[in-house]
């Protein structure tokens, strides 16, 4: 008879930390862990000074003030928007895709894309090749607002005990 | 956008992935594996459509062939033209993403919390912290964004909360009940189309009956007869009479909204009209007619944010939610579970998802429980990914279930405790001496043949060696249950035996669990199922009690020995009455699986033959068994603490563990007292809840025989499924006028009904 005695609970807060927990399993570790390697996240909201479109502020946010230059950070940041700016500027390209769409009762976006969405896509690889050569080597990790809803730029700050 | 969808979307059968629509907060309906969602209530959008597609239908009927013929054939291929563009603009606002906002992940909620300051603490999840609102300045106009406490955003300028969708979507225009939709940045163009196309049929229909009207009229004097010829006619000029000034009215209306850029909201508001003395100018608004109509009717269009057919993934579901670990609660009963003076077996976390986990029970050995082991790694207990307790449930589709949205899959990922293996060491002698009850329970989902194959073998050994304990004890019942255990045939449905002594662990497991799962903050379904109505009194009748040892054997044999579907079960019963004199009356039918989520009633019938039914009825048998032997060991072991044993009746162990099963807590609660369950399980110790809860039986005689006399069995009935129906996953008991968007959005249990009603209805199943 296989007997495992469990004399003490496992000690563990009654409320785990749970942004730490969070985040330790957002980062994709998909085994749970009590570790202390969790890490902070950083938002970086969006700024509406132009309306509804799409921008972040580009302002560096206090937690990664040691962590990145400003001057990286911002170049990012306005690259982003000047990416977003173009996906939903109104050119003429892009309202003779609405009307055609339109007339073929949008059946034409099965073949192809919007430009939206092409441009999202270019977002995606500028932000990848941005986390590779800057951001990871400063052990941080940007994720694309696509995921987030395009409400906020989501910063990983990775390898840092993690807070409530 | 898609509108073949239908056949487009064929799932290979075999692999079920959970996509993120299937988590959705919000109330959506979707359609077609979430490439369509619209609102939650479509019947007028049904009216709509018939409306329009049955008067064009009259009209393609009874007018075309007139008017085709005496002015010109064109007229049905203008009116089939305009009717289709209707219909395909109808469509394409009903199912197209208005501009739906994606909740905030938790670590965003967090961070926006923080940078939030609210002077006092958060001690009550009902405190409602003050409106939260931030200032912008857009394009020099100074705005406020409003914290959208459903959601956990700041909300965009021009976005809305949509309290019947229970989403905030981007430029909120209205929500269109007509349409089955908001109206939002991304179907605006949809439907507005939508509109001018409606006004231009309407205006044709109408105006080529009145001319079908008014050419019949020329050949015929009387008006009657006129009418009697084109009956039909009359009634598409009527219909479509009355509808046009609505649908012109509306498409001038919005016409206006465009060109100036507003939405109906802020019209509605007021925000940037003149009257209130130049209060403001539009800040989003182009300046221009045209480009304004431009930008919003042929303007980039963005695409969904909410990604309703991406795949959920662990982290996306740990993200979304509350808690964050994917361990199965399980292990948290396991490692929370203390007891002090005996050896508890703990299962393998069904993570493991391995079939071979022997577990020792006293001697003999369990499997593992077999069921949907793909689930493993998430836990029907782990909820939903909307955010638990947060946002209203939306039944079982926001389980986070790997695989299925069955409601079986509840329980399936349920831990049996039977996996909790107590050594009975600690248990009474006059029970623990060799009588291993066994207590069969049927898993009326088997994983696959070939576990039940291979756990046949085991089970038939746990039955010898179960039979082998009970021929030590000197009952002349045993031979009675011997005879019923050789003859219990298995069937493809699983039997997991289990032994009593593993009540004590189950019941602490039972708390512990329950003190995890409010832990990790399940969602409002699942926080319906803490809300056990602790402080109902128990409603078996005190039997009398029977202290000889043959009468307690025989009551916990009574209380814990089922057979499934056999014709056993009454000869046993027959039996261990005539023997053991037993005052409570056996259970009637075997707990098949007590499902806490179903709206099926107690339903009291003798052999139920279906090993597959849900089988409910003998919780008021149990209850009353239960009592009874409460009453037998409390009378007999009152000086015991820790090791009274708990003998609990088999539906407790049933194999679809209801680790939140009214009847365990209510027993619980009975034992502790009337506040204490509520107090343990909030409290964050774990050391000492197990022995609180072993403790329990010694304080039953103290303060709550009373209580348990109290009962009746009508009242247990009713109680039992008022728990059930309060618990049901689908029809959960919920308050829902006391939840305001704080109680949305934290977990809050305002809305749950909290006090039991007194005597209260049956439900309506």
């Amino acid at each position: 008879m296989s007997v495992k005695t469990t004399s003490k609970p496992v000690p563990k807060k009654s409320l785990p930390p749970r942004s730490k927990m969070a985040q330790n399993t957002a980062t994709g570790t998909g085994t749970p862990s009590n570790l202390q390697t969790g890490f902070n996240k950083v938002f970086i909201q969006r700024d509406y000074s132009e309306g509804t479109a799409v921008k972040f502020h580009t302002r560096l946010p206090s937690e990664l003030e040691g962590l990145i230059e400003r001057h990286a950070f911002e170049s990012t940041i306005t690259r982003l928007n000047e990416f977003f700016a173009e996906a939903e500027k109104g050119s003429c390209s892009t309202y003779c895709e609405g009307c055609i769409g339109c007339i073929t009762a949008y059946l034409v976006y099965m073949c192809s894309e919007t430009h939206y969405e092409k441009t999202l896509r270019k977002i995606s690889k500028f932000i990848a090749s941005q986390n590779e050569r800057i951001y990871n080597p400063k052990g941080l990790q940007m994720i694309d607002p696509t995921y987030r809803g395009l409400r906020v730029i989501e910063i990983s700050i990775l390898d840092r005990p993690g807070r409530t | 956008m898609n509108l073949l969808c239908c056949c487009c979307c064929n799932m290979a059968p075999n692999t079920r992935v959970t996509r993120k629509w299937e988590l959705f907060a919000g109330r959506n309906k979707f359609y077609c594996d979430g490439l369509l969602m619209s609102a939650p209530h479509t019947s007028v959008f049904y009216l709509t459509c018939i409306l329009i597609t049955g008067t064009s239908a009259l009209f393609f009927a009874f007018d075309c062939p007139f008017l085709a013929t005496r002015i010109n054939p064109i007229i049905p291929i203008v009116g089939a033209v305009l009717y289709f563009f209707t219909m395909s603009s109808l469509l394409r606002t009903t199912f197209t993403d208005p501009g739906v906002i994606p909740r905030a992940s938790y670590d965003e909620a967090a961070y926006i919390e923080k940078q939030i300051e609210v002077p006092n603490s958060l001690n009550s999840p009902t405190y409602r912290p003050p409106p939260r609102t931030k200032e912008v300045l857009v394009k020099g106009q100074t705005v406020k964004l409003k914290y959208c406490f459903t959601c956990k955003i700041f909300r965009p300028p021009r976005a809305s909360h949509c309290s019947q969708c229970d989403n905030c979507v981007e430029r909120f225009d209205h929500h269109c009940p007509w349409v089955g939709n908001c109206v939002g940045k991304r179907n605006y163009r949809f439907f507005y189309l939508f509109l001018v196309s409606l006004a231009f049929l309407a205006v044709f229909i109408f105006s080529c009956s009145v001319t079908h009207l008014v050419l019949l009229m020329k050949t015929e004097t009387k008006v009657i007869e006129v009418i009697k010829t084109a009956p039909f006619t009359v009634i598409v000029v009527f219909i479509c009479f009355f509808s046009i000034w609505s649908v012109i009215g509306l498409a001038g209306f919005h016409t206006y909204l465009t060109t100036s850029d507003q939405t109906t909201n802020e019209d509605l508001k007021g925000s940037f009209s003149a009257k209130g003395g130049q209060r403001s100018v539009n800040p989003y608004s182009r300046g221009n007619i045209c480009l304004n109509c431009c930008h919003i009717l042929c303007g980039p269009m963005t695409p969904s944010l909410i990604d309703r057919r991406g795949i959920a993934t662990d982290e996306y579901i740990s993200q979304m939610q509350q808690h964050s670990s994917p361990r199965h609660p399980l292990s948290d009963v396991i490692s929370a579970t203390h007891v002090p003076s005996s050896a508890m077996i703990t299962a393998q976390p069904i993570v493991a998802a391995s079939s071979n986990n022997v577990l020792g029970i006293g001697g003999t050995d369990l499997k593992q429980r077999f069921y949907d082991e793909s689930n493993a790694s998430s836990s029907a207990l782990e909820t939903s990914a909307h955010g638990g307790g947060v946002y209203r449930p939306r039944s079982y589709d926001n389980l986070q279930n790997g695989n299925s949205n069955s409601l079986a899959h509840l329980v399936e990922n349920e831990i049996p405790l039977s996996h909790i293996d107590v050594t009975p060491a600690q248990h009474s002698q006059s029970l623990s001496s060799g009588l291993n009850q066994s207590r069969r329970f049927r898993h009326h989902k088997h994983k696959s043949q070939q576990h039940a194959t291979d756990s046949t073998d085991e089970y038939l050994q746990d039955i010898e060696l179960a039979d082998n304990a009970i021929t030590t004890s000197a009952t002349n019942i045993h031979p009675n249950i011997l005879t019923m255990t050789n003859n219990q045939t298995f069937d493809d449905d699983e039997v997991v035996v289990v032994d009593t002594t593993e009540v004590v662990a189950a019941v602490s497991a039972i708390a512990a669990t329950n003190k995890a799962r409010e832990r990790h903050h399940l969602s409002g379904s699942y926080n319906n199922l803490f809300h056990v109505d602790f402080d109902s009194s128990l409603s078996s009748p005190t039997t009398p009690t029977n202290t000889s040892p043959l009468a307690d054997l025989s009551a916990t044999a009574n209380a814990d020995f089922y057979k499934s579907s056999s014709p056993d079960t009454n000869l046993m019963t027959a039996t261990l009455m005539a023997s053991g004199n037993l005052p409570a009356k056996l259970p009637l039918s075997i707990s098949q699986t007590e499902n806490m989520y179903s709206n099926v009633p107690p339903v009291k019938t003798n052999n139920e033959e279906d090993a597959n039914l849900h089988v409910y009825s003998n919780l008021v048998d149990d209850r009353k068994a239960q009592q009874h032997t409460i009453n037998t060991k409390n009378q007999a072991n009152v000086s015991h603490s820790a090791n009274v044993p708990l003998d609990l009746p088999s539906t407790l162990l049933c194999d679809e563990l209801d680790l939140d099963d009214p009847m365990t807590a209510s027993f619980v609660a009975q034992g502790t007292g009337s506040k204490k369950p509520r107090k343990y399980l909030t409290r964050h110790n774990y050391n000492s809840n197990v022995p609180d809860v072993l403790q329990t039986p010694a304080n039953i005689s103290s303060t709550d025989t009373a209580k348990l006399n109290r009962s009746t069995p009508r009242d247990l009935t009713t109680n039992r499924l008022r728990i059930l129906h309060d618990t049901t996953m689908i029809d959960t008991d919920l308050d829902l006028d006391s939840l305001d968007d704080v109680s949305l959005a934290n977990n809050s249990r305002v809305c749950l009904i909290k006090s039991p009603p007194p005597p209260p209805p049956p439900p309506t199943a």
